[in-house]
């Protein structure tokens, strides 16, 4: 079948799906040249100041940074929108849902994350590891297993989740009212990881030893026993998020099918 | 075809925007006319898919409801507001990214209109003055040869002399293939162009017929003495201006304006009477 009787029928056409995000492409230009310059900068720039007294300071900040442009990155959508014509853009609602998940699930992650940790990779070869930065990952990979790394990429979805569901589902001072939102979620998310947390410390007896042996704080094995007591509960945790990213993108792509103006 | 077959369609809130409404547009330059908020705009958005109407059968497009937004329907249709925000910088933009989805689209037919209204394409959007921006958009959607062309308000913010532009413009691009409904109060800016009428009041459909069909039955006369056959008479500048049905034997233009304040005095179910009369 040629590629025009696939634009041609109301089938499911990935030819249409690509020329949807040609539609969408002038609104997510800048997005796709900023995202990727930023998180390489803050790439850099960590790399470089891991070492020094200013990480302590603006480490945290700029990591934020880069999880911010995740978090509300679907508000490119809203660049000089018209819902109208969106609507009546020939193509099947599956079709424009399947480029704003893909796009927002998939590019946005990817162009905030990856520059960022290959620049780390690069200047890791060329330059020799600053030692705290070596000490913190050699910790990171003992604590760390497939769960801790899904419940990470779960808890990050969320606001990005609910970022797009309101951009999607507003008719009026979407990007905003998203990144609100977006920012909404977040604090209940930490909400309830502090109850979860508070909860844990004294259900599995650390505050006790803490209170006993205050310098056991400072071994790395209590780390591991921090993690290891966390995680049946960040485990459900991470479950629950995943249902809700879940229903967020089911009820983004409903609107597609569903929205009125 | 567009068919409405007992199309209702009520807002959040209970307010009923269109009620029982039941017609068949056919190919041609259709006026829509009726007080604020009658249901102009809404009736509009339906056809064009923005808004859903329940039972999907309620409007159709060649028998397809156009609630079902398939991409074989939304090609054939697009709709023109009174308020469309440009979704780019320039009008080549959009040809790029837009026009592609619409087969029946026209560059030439574009270069031509933008031509008219002194443009090129290049220009940027959001240097032009809201007028500017309409005529944009009107040359842009003409181009693009929907089969059905919706424009709501299209004269709106244009100047006199665009005004002409856009009556020669719908003239000369409009085919005889195509639909375009155009939802106006300033009737007689594009008064010589209209080949059916539709006409709205309080949600409820009052008249959808074809021009000739409404000369047919009825003759638009101004006269310096009241006519006494008149279904509707006003006085103005020293001259009556009367509906009275016609016999076959009177050949007048419509008069819009007259036909609409008409459906909205008392004597409106006479006019519609008139109308709905079996011609022998």
């Amino acid at each position: 079948m040629n590629s025009t009787a696939t634009i041609n029928t109301d089938n499911f056409s990935w030819e249409r799906t690509m020329m949807v995000a040609r539609y969408y492409y002038p609104a997510l230009r800048l997005q796709l040249m900023l995202y990727p310059a930023v998180s390489a900068a803050v790439g850099i720039v960590t790399f470089f100041m891991f070492n020094s007294p200013i990480w302590t300071i603006f480490g945290g900040l700029l990591t934020f940074v880069l999880q911010l442009m995740l978090y509300i990155a679907p508000i490119a959508f809203t660049i000089r929108s018209n819902r109208a014509i969106e609507t009546m853009l020939p193509a099947k609602w599956q079709e424009k849902a399947t480029f704003i998940l893909l796009y927002t699930f998939i590019v946005i992650p990817i162009l905030v994350y990856v520059p960022k940790y290959l620049c780390h990779t690069l200047l890791s070869t060329f330059i020799t590891g600053n030692s705290l930065m070596l000490e913190i990952n050699k910790i990171s990979n003992e604590i760390s297993s497939f769960y801790t790394y899904f419940i990470n990429i779960v808890q990050e979805l969320v606001p990005l989740a609910t970022c797009l569901f309101v951009v999607v589902w507003r008719n009026s001072n979407r990007a905003l009212l998203g990144s609100v939102w977006a920012i909404v979620s977040l604090v209940v998310m930490a909400i309830i990881g502090g109850i979860i947390g508070f909860f844990m410390v004294f259900r599995s007896g650390v505050a006790n030893d803490i209170l006993m042996h205050p310098e056991m704080a400072e071994t790395p094995n209590f780390a591991i026993r921090i993690a290891d007591s966390l995680y049946p509960y960040m485990l459900v945790f991470g479950l629950v998020c995943l249902i809700y990213v879940g229903l967020m993108i089911y009820f983004t792509a409903r609107r597609f099918k569903t929205a009125q103006f | 075809m567009i068919t409405l077959d007992h199309l209702t369609y009520n807002y959040r809130g209970g307010h009923t925007a269109l009620s029982d409404i039941s017609a068949e547009i056919p190919t041609g330059i259709h006026l829509l006319m009726g007080e604020n908020g009658a249901g102009k705009t809404t009736l509009l958005h339906i056809i064009a898919g923005l808004r859903i109407a329940k039972p999907d059968t309620a409007c159709t497009i060649d028998a397809v409801p156009a609630s079902m937004r398939m991409p074989s329907i939304l090609r054939r249709t697009f709709l023109v507001t009174d308020d469309m925000a440009f979704p780019y910088t320039t009008i080549n933009e959009m040809v790029r990214r837009h026009a592609c989805f619409y087969p029946g689209f026209d560059e030439h037919m574009l270069r031509d209109n933008l031509a008219q209204f002194e443009m090129t394409g290049h220009e940027p959007i959001s240097r032009f003055s809201l007028g500017n921006r309409k005529k944009a958009f009107l040359a842009y959607a003409l181009s693009l040869r929907t089969d059905i062309l919706l424009l709501d308000e299209p004269a709106n913010g244009l100047d006199i002399n665009a005004k002409t532009i856009l009556l020669k413009m719908l003239s000369r691009c409009v085919s005889e293939e195509q639909t375009v409904i155009i939802s106006t109060h300033t009737v007689w800016d594009l008064q010589n162009l209209f080949e059916g009428v539709i006409v709205l009041r309080g949600s409820h459909l009052l008249i959808s017929m074809p021009v000739w069909n409404v000369t047919r039955r009825l003759a638009f006369i101004s006269d310096t003495t009241p006519r006494p056959d008149a279904l509707y008479m006003t006085q103005s500048f020293g001259k009556f201006h009367s509906i009275v049905p016609n016999d076959g034997t009177l050949s007048t233009d419509i008069d819009y304006t007259m036909l609409y304040n008409a459906l909205h005095s008392p004597e409106k179910d006479k006019i519609i009477n008139a109308l709905n009369t079996t011609q022998r």
